[in-house]
């Protein structure tokens, strides 16, 4: 096996004591096309514990598409989880009314720690005026956006990346998958700006992209992001744990990176 | 979790594969390291000529290239013998026997062969008589569904499928079909391999990784953390596909 006291540990335990894990990328409750075992409650929180993941970043999967609704239940999950889960707003351009008033809830208090935008759900592209409300909120007050990239998409393709990152320089944009099969950009995109960090949630499927990652843009812009339930957290683990990069670079991703990110007071 | 489970990957290949890969393993050797880095004792492997080349010269090369491994081992890929490709169903086990080889294969879509009604039906018919373990790829589980509905019996692996949960679609099957099973390298949902334990039994699950087109940490830490019984997890990781093979009749 890999010489990787880290990944031995894990291997032997199921978890790090050492390296706790903080996942910027899940969703919550279930989902129209797929069966999920677990995704919500008690079942969640039972397997983070075990797997040694102290906290989530999460978009409702009902806020995808009725933001209102999807809101108020994952504002109930952070308040039975305080501390342990941070909710994302999902903000869907295409009914800017009822976003706008749902990206109030970033100065609530109820522990909404950034925006979620799935251009590809929602198609609209990245650059569309339209998502200026929510990245310059989230430029504001300097907060993470999650930001769904797709390689071959036509809403979320990498020519689309820089654009943003320039325009709203204090928003920190995570990119979930990485911008899926265009590494060589993406690795491009997060070395070039420093508001551009890659989220690995999909990307670890292709194997040798996390050490490509890791070799061009530095594991410092690189982000642990399961997209749970969509994936089981020891699989994603596994990736990282198993993949060519040293333990130091493993514990920047895991944790240190996602811990720089956030915001304290959230 | 145990480090010392063996693991029995399904599903590995090596060889130049037509798809892009930024960690390609064009050898034997260099798959054997990749396994040796995650700690998967074994593998039932896939050469890319098999394949993405001629099915009919990669079988032939993927034997040559892992002679004298005891740790990698080969399926045949089966083509209709119709086109001379593939040896006649009266031959195939005798064959197979000669040749080490004691499983087969199907990529339906990239070699363009029918599944259903006379398409491959004599090589189906051997597999079903002798119990010989056929993994099938790239399959839509209707499918599957029809596959088996003509041979109920079949053994059949389902590998790669989804990507991430088609439990849909195949939980029904699995429980109206017994010698039906899948793979674990494309079943990523969180949970699942334990709540599929618990729906249709460990004994109908295999380990398997996909690489190179998947990694094989991915695979081998979910079922690592997977919360089920260590009788249950040594199953998937290599036990029910030694007991697979070891079922086949070639004699």
């Amino acid at each position: 096996m890999i010489e990787s006291p880290l990944t031995r540990e894990f291997v032997q335990t199921g978890r790090c004591e050492s390296c706790p894990i903080i996942d910027v990328h899940t969703h919550y409750g279930p989902y129209a096309g797929i069966y999920f075992p677990v995704h919500s409650g008690e079942a969640l929180i039972r397997r983070l514990d075990r797997a040694g993941v102290r906290r989530i970043l999460c978009a409702h999967h009902t806020a995808l598409l009725d933001m209102r609704r999807g809101h108020d239940e994952i504002a109930r999950v952070v308040r039975r989880w305080p501390g342990r889960v941070g909710a994302y707003v999902c903000y869907n351009p295409n009914y800017p009314d009822v976003a706008a008033e749902e990206l109030k809830r970033l100065d609530s208090g109820d522990g909404f720690v950034g925006v979620k935008c799935h251009a590809d759900t929602h198609e609209v592209r990245l650059t569309d005026e339209r998502y200026a409300p929510a990245f310059e909120a989230a430029s504001q007050r300097a907060l993470p956006v999650l930001l769904h990239t797709w390689g071959l998409a036509r809403w979320s393709g990498p020519e689309l990346w820089a654009e943003i990152a320039q325009r709203y320089p204090r928003a920190r944009f995570i990119m979930a998958h990485a911008g899926f099969g265009r590494w060589d950009e993406a690795v491009t995109c997060a070395a070039r700006f420093e508001n551009v960090f890659l989220g690995l949630s999909a990307a670890f499927t292709i194997p040798g992209v996390i050490e490509k990652a890791v070799a061009g843009c530095g594991p410092e812009k690189l982000l642990f992001g399961t997209d749970h339930p969509w994936f089981d957290i020891w699989f994603a683990l596994g990736c990282v744990l198993f993949s060519r990069i040293s333990d130091e670079a493993r514990r920047m991703i895991l944790f240190r990176n996602a811990e720089r990110l956030l915001p304290a007071q959230r | 979790v145990s480090l010392a489970t063996e693991y029995f990957d399904c599903n590995a290949g090596f060889g130049w594969f037509a798809a892009p890969s930024l960690r390609p393993a064009p050898t034997a050797a260099d798959l054997l390291a990749e396994m040796d880095a995650c700690g998967i004792a074994r593998a039932l492997v896939t050469h890319a000529m098999q394949r993405d080349g001629s099915p009919e010269e990669g079988n032939r090369i993927v034997l040559d290239e892992i002679a004298g491994s005891e740790r990698l081992e080969a399926a045949w890929v089966v083509l209709p013998p119709e086109t001379g490709e593939f040896p006649p169903p009266a031959e195939l086990a005798p064959r197979m026997a000669a040749a080490g080889v004691r499983a087969l294969r199907l990529f339906p879509r990239t070699h363009r062969c029918l599944l259903t009604g006379e398409g491959l039906a004599g090589v189906l018919d051997q597999a079903l008589e002798r119990r010989i373990p056929l993994l099938l790829h790239e399959a839509e589980w209707d499918q599957v569904d029809a596959l088996l509905q003509r041979r109920p019996a079949l053994t059949l692996v389902v590998c790669a499928h989804g990507p991430k949960g088609d439990d849909r679609r195949f939980r029904p099957l699995l429980d109206h079909y017994q010698r039906l099973h899948v793979d674990t390298s494309r079943y990523e949902p969180a949970g699942g391999i334990e709540d599929l334990c618990r729906a249709a039994g460990p004994e109908r699950i295999l380990f398997g990784t996909n690489f190179p087109a998947g990694p094989i940490g991915g695979p081998r830490l979910m079922l690592d953390g997977a919360d089920i019984p260590e009788s249950a997890r040594s199953m998937i990781a290599s036990e029910n596909l030694d007991r697979l093979l070891a079922r086949a009749d070639l004699s």
